[in-house]
């Protein structure tokens, strides 16, 4: 086998939705020698940025995006630890959850799912997340995005919380912010300072892009 | 005709056999067993062990062993009443009655001239209750919307208050998430019976208790599950487990993923005050494919509630599963279409209480024309599943005779008395196109509104007695 067909394999892997190929064909690269960042960049990037394409167009549903990131994720975890530190591989972090008092969860997996999907690296919090450690874990991770999930008109109002500590820590700048879920809209999100609204997982994924190559 | 006789109806029809309820059933015991279910309410999770089950204190999985749920379960009072202010507006549940309640609780408004929403306020929950309290086909108020000029510490309890004081019919809260907003709610509702043991008889307050799906019992709502039943207050379980979601993506697998959850609440409110009331809720629904999102107004929806209501005649609990409320984002045509279609078999399978009359868009937009369009769409449908009397009287043979070959039954007294029984919308009539010119052309969604603020602005609802007021408006500020 030569590098392409474990390229290829690699793709195949993604585009087929199945974590089991998908860790033989990483397997097989990591044991032929091949540079992981070739692994990822030739072989899994593509097929899965092909994935959030074929979502967004609507030409495949959920579970297939689902499925899709699993296959990713079970690749990356045994390319990644092989690619030295300095060399960046995802887009950027994001730092996503659900705001505090608030454990609506399943849009904010969806969003999570596909941001992933499309390249960022994504450190989920899960739900009921207090406002300070939206801000400890973005800076810990040093991440350019923050996503905040409301479901509720009596938790939305975390949202501009995150923003309010943000500006009053004087790092405002640092973490770009975005907010969505049920009651939220462009306007509040305007409103409260945010960066930026996403109405569903596909112009979340474009909000980030935009929020990424930011400043 | 008392006011509970205007939602009688025809006796449940079987859309699933005993044996596939039965196939279920144990798909569900055998999960609840061995699987378990998160129980994050320390409350809940004593009274289950003590009961017996079993309970892992770091990880709060509760397992059930079947015997165990099946003892607990029979402690469930098969037939209750739900209690109106005043006895004229009670509703007995007792597998031949079909009520409906307002949904709750949106956070927006509608404006049909400007097609826009703006924030809903304390007054919309005054407005609707009046409105829904002057409704011949609602049954049930539920407090429509979050008031958004009232601070979230205190808005759950003033919009109680603002229902209590405008519709004498019967009520159910479905935004309580603190034991401590369940108990000032018990006071309140004791206030207007008479006193917290009255309020254990007359059931004038329900509350609805929403599972976590799949498989979890949520901290803030399950505490206030267990303040509900200490006081008798009935529970409509309401597990929302979303088919390919939530739940798996079929009707069978989905039922029994909420058949847990279902049984492991009511056990665990059996547990801690046996023969608490309850009924088997449910709203599930199947997930958009494409976006994830809360599709009610699915075909699916509507076999998955049926589905439900099977389970709670398995169980033989009271049953409020299924409801109106489409998902189209703005009200109208859509909404209107998937409600009339989701109605008419989930009472015939046997929903005693359905949610839903009024909010558009997942139950998130309050639009007055829509309450006043569904609430004709349930008269139609109670009516038309009413049962068909075939008494001598009714088979009028003499009259028939009498009348006999070619005449017509016009000027017949059995006919003065009988057509009174027929359904007449109360939005529109059979007048002639000449008319509808006459009268504006207007369209029935327009009308629609305009007759409600005709309603809201003339009707008057019985008043709360100004003592109770007073106690009710002391419990408010106190909080
Ligand atoms: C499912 C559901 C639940 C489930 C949640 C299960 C779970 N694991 O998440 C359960 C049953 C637990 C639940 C509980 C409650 N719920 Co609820 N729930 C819903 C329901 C029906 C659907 C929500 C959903 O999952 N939608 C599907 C997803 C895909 O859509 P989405 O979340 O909007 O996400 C999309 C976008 O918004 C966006 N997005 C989402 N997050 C983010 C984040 C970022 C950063 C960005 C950019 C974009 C983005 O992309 C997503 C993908 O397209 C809604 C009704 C509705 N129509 O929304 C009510 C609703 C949100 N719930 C409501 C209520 C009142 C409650 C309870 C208080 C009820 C109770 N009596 O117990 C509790 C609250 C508990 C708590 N403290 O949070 C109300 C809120 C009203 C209000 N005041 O605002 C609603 C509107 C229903 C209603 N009208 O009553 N609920």
């Amino acid at each position: 086998m030569d590098e392409k067909e474990v390229q290829k394999d690699l793709a195949d892997a993604i585009l087929s939705y199945d974590s089991v190929a998908a860790e033989k064909a990483a397997k097989a690269a990591i044991k032929m020698g091949m540079d992981p960042l070739n692994a990822i960049e030739k072989g899994l990037s593509p097929a899965i940025e092909d994935v959030g394409d074929k979502f967004e167009k609507m030409e495949i549903y959920l579970p297939e995006l689902m499925l899709a990131a699993d296959a990713m994720r079970t690749a990356m975890s045994l390319l990644l630890p092989l690619i030295p530190k300095d060399k960046a591989v995802s887009k950027g972090t994001v730092v996503i959850g659900t705001v505090q008092g608030d454990i609506h969860e399943i849009g904010k997996n969806i969003v999570s799912n596909m941001l992933m999907a499309s390249g960022f690296n994504v450190e989920d919090l899960g739900v009921d997340v207090k406002t300070a450690t939206f801000v400890e874990e973005a800076q810990k991770a040093n991440a350019k995005i923050i996503g905040a999930s409301a479901l509720m008109s009596s938790t939305i109002g975390s949202q501009k919380d995150i923003i309010d500590y943000l500006t009053s820590m004087k790092i405002r700048k640092k973490h770009a912010v975005m907010v969505g879920g049920g009651p939220t809209t462009g306007q509040w999100s305007k409103e409260i300072g945010a960066d930026g609204w996403g109405e569903d997982a596909a112009t979340t994924v474009k909000l980030a892009n935009k929020l990424i190559k930011r400043k | 005709m008392s006011f509970a006789d205007r939602f009688r109806v025809m006796e449940p029809k079987d859309f699933m056999n005993d044996s596939d309820r039965k196939k279920i059933h144990d798909a569900a015991l055998n999960v609840l067993e061995t699987t378990g279910i998160k129980v994050h309410s320390s409350v809940a999770r004593e009274s289950l062990k003590r009961a017996g089950a079993v309970v892992d204190e770091d990880t709060n999985v509760v397992k059930c062993p079947a015997d165990l749920v099946g003892a607990l379960l029979k402690k469930i009072p098969s037939k209750i009443v739900l209690a109106g202010r005043t006895e004229e507006y009670d509703l007995p549940l007792d597998r031949r009655h079909q009520y409906h309640t307002t949904d709750g609780c949106g956070i927006s408004v509608w404006n049909d001239e400007t097609k826009t929403r703006r924030k809903s306020t304390l007054e919309d929950i005054r407005k609707t209750a009046v409105l829904g309290d002057w409704m011949p086909y609602l049954s049930i108020y539920e407090p429509m919307v979050v008031a958004h000029d009232i601070s979230s510490k205190s808005h759950v309890l003033k919009g109680l208050e603002t229902a209590m004081e405008n519709t004498t019919k019967h009520i159910e809260t479905e935004s309580t998430t603190t034991p401590e907003e369940a108990r000032a709610q018990v006071e309140m509702a004791a206030a207007v019976v008479g006193s917290k043991d009255e309020l254990k008889e007359r059931h004038y307050l329900s509350a609805m208790v929403c599972t976590v799906s799949p498989l979890i019992l949520d901290e803030g709502a399950t505490d206030a599950a267990m303040v509900w039943a200490e006081n008798h207050v009935p529970v409509h379980i309401t597990g929302m487990a979303s088919m390919g979601l939530t739940g798996p993506a079929t009707i069978a697998g989905s039922l029994v993923v909420n058949h847990v959850e279902t049984m492991a609440l009511a056990c665990a409110m059996q547990a801690h005050e046996p023969g608490s009331p309850l009924l088997y809720g449910s709203v599930q629904s199947s997930m958009d494919p494409k976006t994830g999102a809360y599709n009610s107004g699915s075909p699916e929806t509507i076999l998955i509630s049926i589905g439900n209501v099977e389970m709670a005649k398995f169980l033989d609990l009271p049953c409020s599963a299924g409801g109106i409320g489409g998902s189209s984002r703005i009200p109208g045509l859509r909404v209107s279409i998937e409600n009339s279609v989701l109605c008419s078999p989930l009472i015939t399978a046997g929903s005693e209480v359905m949610n839903g009359i009024g909010l558009a868009d997942g139950s998130t937009l309050l639009s007055y024309e829509q309450m006043m369009l569904d609430h004709e769409i349930v008269g139609l449908a109670i009516n038309s599943q009413k049962d068909i009397e075939v008494s001598d009287e009714a088979i009028s043979l003499d009259l028939i005779k009498k009348v006999g070959i070619g005449r017509n039954y016009l000027s017949e007294m059995h006919t003065l008395k009988r057509v009174r029984e027929f359904y007449l919308p109360t939005l529109w009539d059979m007048s002639s196109f000449e008319s509808w010119v006459e009268g504006g052309k207007k369209d029935l969604f327009a009308a629609a509104g305009e007759k409600a603020e005709k309603i809201i602005s003339s009707h008057m609802p019985e008043k709360l007695d100004a003592s109770v007021s007073n106690k009710l408006k002391q419990i408010v500020k106190d909080f």
